[in-house]
C-alpha cells in the first residue's frame, strides 16, 4: 500500500500494488504525487 | 614591529603594520582562512519539508549561516571527551518549526541554550506559501576553513604594501597630463611625488602607465610597511579573529621547535 | 530561486540585504518613472547597506526572485 496525493484535489489516496490504472476515487484525476515518508531524514550539510 | 589600528569594528578591521615582512602577514592571513575554528551547522535532521526547495538545498543554506562562537567554551567533536557522540562541550543544537505563509529566517532557529542565539537573524532560508511546512533539527560543530568554506569566519583578508610614486622631474608636464587622465581628484603632485588620495585606486594609474609604456613614473613598494584589512561574517569579532589566529600561529611554531629539539 | 546566503566569490553574508534593497529600490523606481528626483540611487542604497565590493554587489543587483513560481510544487 503506497500513499499518493492527487494532483488535482490534493487528497491523500492509497493504492494497492496490484492495482493497474490509477484514478482518484474523489475527482477522477490521473495525476499523482508520491507522498513524503513520515520518517525523519538525516543529511550532512555540505 | 609596530601595529597601528586604523579601524576596528565588530566585523571589520584595518591594521597598519610597520617594520615587518610580507611572509609574516601572509602566514597570518592563511591561518585566518584555513585554520581558525568556528561554529557552523553540520548535521540536519529533517522531519517535514513541504516547501519548494529540496532538503539538501535547505541544509546547505543552513550550513552557511554564521553562528556566534565562543572558542573558550568549545572543543572539536573528534577531540571531545564524549568521543564524537556529541555533548554540550562540542555541539550546539537548534530546532526550527514553521508553517504557513511567510519567510523562514535564520532567526527562527531556536537555540537549546540562550547564549547561542543566532545574531544574524535576518537571512532568508526559504519562503513558504499556503500551508507549506518546515520542521527540522540541526547541530552545529566546530570546524576549520580548510575543510569547508562554511567554517571560514574571515572574508576578504588582504594586505597592501605602502607605495611611493616617483617621477622624472624634467617631464613634469607629461606627468600633469597623465594625472588629468585619471578620475578627478584621486592624484596630486606633492614634493616631487605623486600622492594618491586613496591607495586602492593605484590600478587606475598603473593601467595608464602600462598602456602608454611610460618609463618616467616609477611605483615603489615598501614591503616593510603593510596595511592589512579583513572582514568577518559575524561568528567571531574582528578582534577575536586576529588574537586567535596569532595564537594558532604561535602554537605551530612552538610545536615545530619542540620537534627540532628531538633531532 | 531565492537569494543566496553568501556572496559566491568572497563569502560575505548578503542574504539579509536583499529584501531591504528591493524595498528601497521600488521607491527609487517609482520616483524615477514619474520623472521626479529620487531620494537615493541604487548605488547609495548598496553603499549604505555595507555592500562595497563588486562581487557582492552583483549578487544583489542580478538576482531574480523566482521561488514563487515553483511554490505550488512540493
Amino acid at each position: 500500500m503506497a500513499g499518493y496525493k492527487c494532483g488535482l484535489c490534493k487528497k491523500s489516496v492509497k493504492f494497492d500494488v496490484k492495482n493497474i490504472g490509477m484514478q482518484c476515487p474523489y475527482c477522477g484525476s490521473k495525476i499523482f504525487y508520491k507522498e513524503r515518508p513520515t520518517v525523519s531524514k538525516k543529511i550532512k550539510s555540505i | 614591529m609596530k601595529v597601528d589600528i586604523k579601524e576596528l569594528k565588530p566585523k571589520k578591521a584595518v591594521l597598519k603594520i610597520e617594520d615587518t615582512q610580507l611572509y609574516f602577514i601572509n602566514s597570518l592571513r592563511r591561518i585566518m582562512l584555513s585554520e581558525l575554528p568556528k561554529l557552523a551547522i553540520d548535521g540536519v535532521v529533517i522531519y517535514d519539508n513541504t516547501s519548494a526547495l529540496f532538503d539538501e538545498i535547505i541544509s546547505h543554506r543552513l550550513g552557511l549561516i554564521p553562528i556566534p562562537t565562543d572558542l573558550s567554551l568549545l572543543t572539536f567533536k573528534d577531540q571531545c571527551v564524549c568521543k564524537g557522540k556529541g555533548c554540550p562541550n562540542c555541539t550546539v543544537r537548534y530546532t526550527l518549526s514553521k508553517e504557513g505563509e511567510g519567510t523562514v529566517l535564520s532567526g527562527d532557529l531556536q537555540a537549546s541554550e540562550k547564549s547561542w542565539k543566532i545574531t544574524e537573524d535576518k537571512i532568508p532560508i526559504v519562503r513558504l506559501y499556503g500551508e507549506q511546512r518546515l520542521i527540522l533539527e540541526v547541530e552545529a560543530v566546530l570546524g576549520r576553513g580548510k575543510d569547508h568554506a562554511k567554517w571560514q569566519s574571515v572574508q576578504a583578508p588582504a594586505y597592501r604594501m605602502d607605495i611611493s610614486i616617483e617621477f622624472d622631474k624634467s617631464k613634469i608636464e607629461d606627468v600633469k597630463r597623465i594625472i588629468k587622465k585619471l578620475p578627478e581628484g584621486i592624484a596630486d603632485i606633492k614634493n616631487d611625488k605623486i600622492v594618491l588620495k586613496d591607495e586602492t585606486k593605484l590600478p587606475a594609474l598603473e593601467s595608464i602607465i602600462d598602456k602608454e609604456k611610460i618609463d618616467f613614473i616609477t611605483v615603489k613598494h615598501d614591503p616593510t610597511k603593510i596595511t592589512f584589512s579583513f572582514e568577518t561574517d559575524g561568528s567571531l569579532t574582528a578582534k577575536d579573529v586576529i588574537v586567535e589566529s596569532a595564537k594558532i600561529l604561535e602554537q605551530k611554531y612552538t610545536e615545530f621547535v619542540k620537534q627540532l629539539k628531538a633531532l | 530561486m531565492i537569494i543566496p546566503v553568501r556572496c559566491f566569490t568572497c563569502g560575505k553574508i548578503i542574504g539579509d540585504a536583499f529584501e531591504e534593497y528591493t524595498k528601497r529600490y521600488e521607491i527609487y523606481k517609482k520616483a524615477f518613472d514619474a520623472g521626479e528626483n529620487p531620494k537615493e540611487t541604487p548605488k547609495q542604497i548598496l553603499d549604505e547597506l555595507g555592500i562595497d565590493r563588486y562581487c557582492c554587489r552583483r549578487m544583489i543587483l542580478t538576482h531574480v526572485e523566482l521561488i514563487g513560481e515553483s511554490a505550488p510544487f512540493e
